[in-house]
C-alpha cells in the first residue's frame, strides 16, 4: 500500500535529508582532505590548492614518515602499548568482574561499592602524578598499562553478561573439581566472547589515542607514542626538524624531489594514526550501539 | 549415614573456592586502592607545602595558605572566567545539538541513507584528539583550506590568522566540539526516539495532528527523561572544561580566551613544580563543579520534576 504524504511531511523529509547530507559531508571532508593531502606531492599540493583529488599522487610522504626513526619508533610503541594494554586490561577487568558476580564471594557488595565510587571521584592530575611517581611507575612502560587495567565501567558491562550465564554450568564444573580460576578461564571467558570483543575494541581505541599519559607521565624518548609525536609535529619547528632528519637520512635531493613539506608530513602522520581506527571501525560500529544501550540501562 | 561423607569434601572445596575468589577480587581492590584511592587521599597536599624531597610525610602543613593566595591571582581569575564561559556555551550550543540532529535523522525514511549518515557522523568520536586538533589547526591555518577558499572567492582581501587571535577562538572551538560530538551524541537519543510507543503517533494521526505537531507534542516529551539524564551525566564534564582542547589549540596569542583552570593546574604542577598550589586550585574547581551539578539537578527538578541525585 502506498502511503500518500502530505505537503508538510514532504517538506520535513527534504529538510531532514539535506541537513543529514550536510552533517555527513562536513564530518567526512576534513578527514578526506587530510587523506588526499597525505597522498599528494607536498609542495605541489600547497601551490595548487587541492580540494577533491590528490595532486601528483605519491606514497613518498609515508615513506618519509616511516624512515624517520623517531616517528617509526613511536608507531611501534603505540602498537605495543595497545596490544599489551588490551590483553591485560580485558583479562583483568573480566577476572575481577567474574569474582564480583559469584555469590560465594564474601564482601561482594563492599567491593562493588569501592569500585563504583571511583567512577565519580578522582584525585586530579597532580596527586595522581605524585602517587604514580611514588609507586615508581612514571617514566616506565607500566604507567601505560597498570593504572587502566581495571576499568570499572567495563567491569559493570562484563558483570551484567556473567550474571546471565546459566548457574548450572559453574555447578557442574565445580563437581568435576575445577577451581574458581579454572572455571573463569575455561568456561566464563570463552562464553563471553562478544562482550569481551566489544570491550577490547574500546580499550584498544583508548590506548591507541591516549596522548596525555606519555606526554605528562613519561619523559624518556623511548616511551613516546604516536599521539605525542603528532602533538610535537603540530609545532612548525619540530616538524621542520623531522624534515631535516629525513634530509640527513635520505639525502637533500631525494627529499626535495619528493616535495616533503611540514604540512604533508603532518597529514601523513595523522593518516597513519587514523587508519588502524578505520580498520576496526566496522566492528566497533556493530558493537557500540548495543554496548551503549546495555550501559545506559544499567546506569 | 551417607550425608556427612557428602558434605565434608564439599565444605572444604567451598572454602577453597572462597579463597581463590577472594584473591581475584582483592587484586582488583588493590589496583583501585593504588591508582584511584591513593590519589584521592593525595588531595590533602593542597593543605601542605609539598616538596618532592620531603614527600607526603615530611612536607610542612600550611592550612589554607594556598587557597588565600590564588583568590587574588589574576591568572586564576582569567582561567575561571574562560572555564565558565565555555561551560555556558557548551550547555546552550553543544548539548542541545545532538537532540535536534537526532530528531532530524529520525525523519529520514530511507533506511540505508540513514545508516550511512550515522556511520559517518559517529566516526570523529574515535579519532585521537591530537589528530582532531591537527586537522582543524590545518584547515583554519593562515595558508589553510578556509583561507584559500575565501581568498579565491574574493570574500576577504587579507588572510585571517584564525587560531592566533582571541577573536575567533570560541566560535572555532564550538565548531570543533560539534564536529566531534554531534553524531556520537545522537545515538542515545535516536534509541530513545525509537522506543516511543507508535500508538501515540497513530492516535495523533487520527486526530489530524501534523508531523511537526507530533514531534513537538509526542516525541520531545517522550524523550525528556533521557535528555535530563544525559544532562546530569554530562554536566560534570561540561563544567570541568576540555583540557585536551586548551592544551592543543591554545597558544600564546589566544591564551586570554583559551586558558582554562585544568590547564593552569597542569602548568603549575609540571611547569613550576608548585604541586600543592596546583592541587588547591584543582580542589576548588572540583567543589565548584559539584555545586554546579547539584544546582543543575535542582533546576531540572524544578522545571520538569525529574532529577537523578
Amino acid at each position: 500500500m502506498k502511503i500518500k504524504r502530505t505537503l508538510e511531511e514532504r517538506i520535513i523529509i527534504v529538510f531532514s535529508v539535506i541537513m543529514s547530507l550536510f552533517l555527513a559531508l562536513v564530518t567526512a571532508y576534513p578527514i578526506y582532505y587530510s587523506f588526499i593531502f597525505a597522498f599528494s606531492h607536498g609542495r605541489e599540493a600547497a601551490a595548487s590548492q587541492i580540494f577533491f583529488l590528490p595532486v601528483s599522487p605519491t606514497l613518498e610522504n609515508f615513506r618519509m614518515v616511516f624512515s624517520d626513526s623517531i616517528i617509526y619508533h613511536s608507531f611501534l610503541m603505540n602498537f605495543l602499548r595497545t596490544g599489551v594494554g588490551v590483553i591485560t586490561g580485558v583479562f583483568f577487568t573480566a577476572m575481577v568482574g567474574y569474582a564480583l558476580t559469584r555469590e560465594e564471594l564474601r564482601f561482594r557488595r563492599t567491593y562493588s561499592i569501592i569500585a563504583i565510587i571511583t567512577m565519580y571521584f578522582g584525585g586530579g592530575v597532580i596527586p595522581t602524578f605524585l602517587v604514580y611517581r611514588a609507586l615508581m611507575i612514571t617514566n616506565t612502560f607500566w604507567v601505560f598499562i597498570l593504572p587502566g587495567m581495571l576499568n570499572v565501567f567495563h567491569m559493570l558491562l562484563v558483570m551484567a553478561f556473567f550474571r546471565d550465564l546459566p548457574d548450572s554450568l559453574f555447578e557442574s564444573a565445580k563437581i568435576d573439581g575445577a577451581g574458581e580460576f579454572k572455571i573463569f578461564r575455561s568456561i566464563a571467558l570463552p562464553l563471553s566472547k562478544p562482550i569481551l570483543a566489544t570491550i577490547a575494541l574500546f580499550v584498544g581505541v583508548g590506548h591507541w589515542n591516549d596522548w596525555f599519559t606519555p606526554a605528562f607521565f613519561t619523559s624518556s624518548p623511548r616511551l613516546q607514542t604516536l599521539p605525542v609525536i603528532l602533538m610535537r609535529l603540530l609545532s612548525a619547528t619540530e616538524a621542520q626538524a623531522r624534515i631535516n632528519e629525513s634530509i640527513a637520512h635520505l639525502g637533500a635531493v631525494h627529499v626535495t624531489n619528493a616535495g616533503l613539506t611540514v604540512e604533508s608530513l603532518r597529514h601523513a602522520t595523522m593518516i597513519i594514526s587514523i587508519l588502524p581506527i578505520m580498520f576496526v571501525y566496522p566492528f566497533l560500529r556493530k558493537f557500540f550501539e548495543k554496548g551503549i544501550m546495555i550501559g545506559s540501562i544499567k546506569a | 549415614m551417607n550425608k556427612p561423607d557428602e558434605t565434608m569434601p564439599r565444605k572444604r572445596s567451598r572454602r577453597k573456592t572462597a579463597v581463590s575468589l577472594q584473591i581475584m577480587a582483592l587484586l582488583g581492590v588493590l589496583s583501585l586502592f593504588l591508582f584511584s584511592y591513593l590519589p584521592m587521599f593525595g588531595i590533602s597536599i593542597a593543605f601542605q607545602n609539598y616538596t618532592l624531597s620531603g614527600g607526603f610525610f615530611r612536607s610542612e602543613w600550611v592550612g589554607l595558605r594556598h587557597f588565600r593566595e590564588f583568590l587574588s591571582d589574576p591568572v586564576f581569575i582569567m582561567a575561571t572566567r574562560n572555564t565558565l564561559i565555555f561551560s555556558f556555551l557548551r550547555l546552550v550550543i553543544v548539548f542541545p545539538a545532538p537532540i535536534i540532529m537526532a530528531l532530524i535523522i529520525n525523519e529520514i525514511p530511507y533506511a540505508r541513507f540513514k545508516g550511512a549518515v550515522q556511520t559517518i557522523s559517529y566516526f570523529p568520536h574515535f579519532i585521537a584528539y591530537v589528530v582532531v586538533a591537527g586537522l582543524w589547526l590545518n584547515i583554519f591555518d593562515l595558508r589553510g583550506l578556509i583561507n584559500n577558499v575565501m581568498m579565491n572567492w574574493g570574500l576577504i582581501t587579507q588572510r585571517i590568522d584564525f587560531w592566533n587571535s582571541t577573536l575567533y577562538y570560541r566560535s572555532l572551538i564550538m565548531a570543533v566540539d560539534l564536529w566531534r560530538g554531534v553524531g556520537w551524541g545522537t545515538i542515545i537519543y535516536i534509541a530513545a526516539i525509537s522506543g516511543v510507543n507508535p500508538e501515540l503517533y497513530e492516535a495523533a494521526n487520527v486526530d489530524g495532528a501534523g508531523k511537526l505537531r507530533q514531534i513537538w507534542s509526542i516525541t520531545i516529551p517522550s524523550i525528556l527523561g533521557t535528555i535530563i539524564v544525559m544532562l546530569i551525566l554530562q554536566i560534570g564534564g561540561i563544567v570541568r572544561g576540555n583540557l585536551d582542547q586548551s592544551v592543543l589549540f591554545g597558544n600564546i596569542f589566544n591564551r586570554p580566551v583559551s586558558y582554562i583552570i585544568e590547564h593552569y593546574v597542569l602548568d603549575l604542577g609540571f611547569g613550576t613544580m608548585r604541586f600543592s598550589f596546583a592541587t588547591a586550585v584543582s580542589l576548588v574547581q572540583g567543589v565548584l563543579s559539584l555545586f554546579l551539578v547539584i544546582g543543575c539537578n535542582w533546576l531540572s527538578k524544578r522545571v520538569s520534576g525529574k532529577s537523578i541525585i
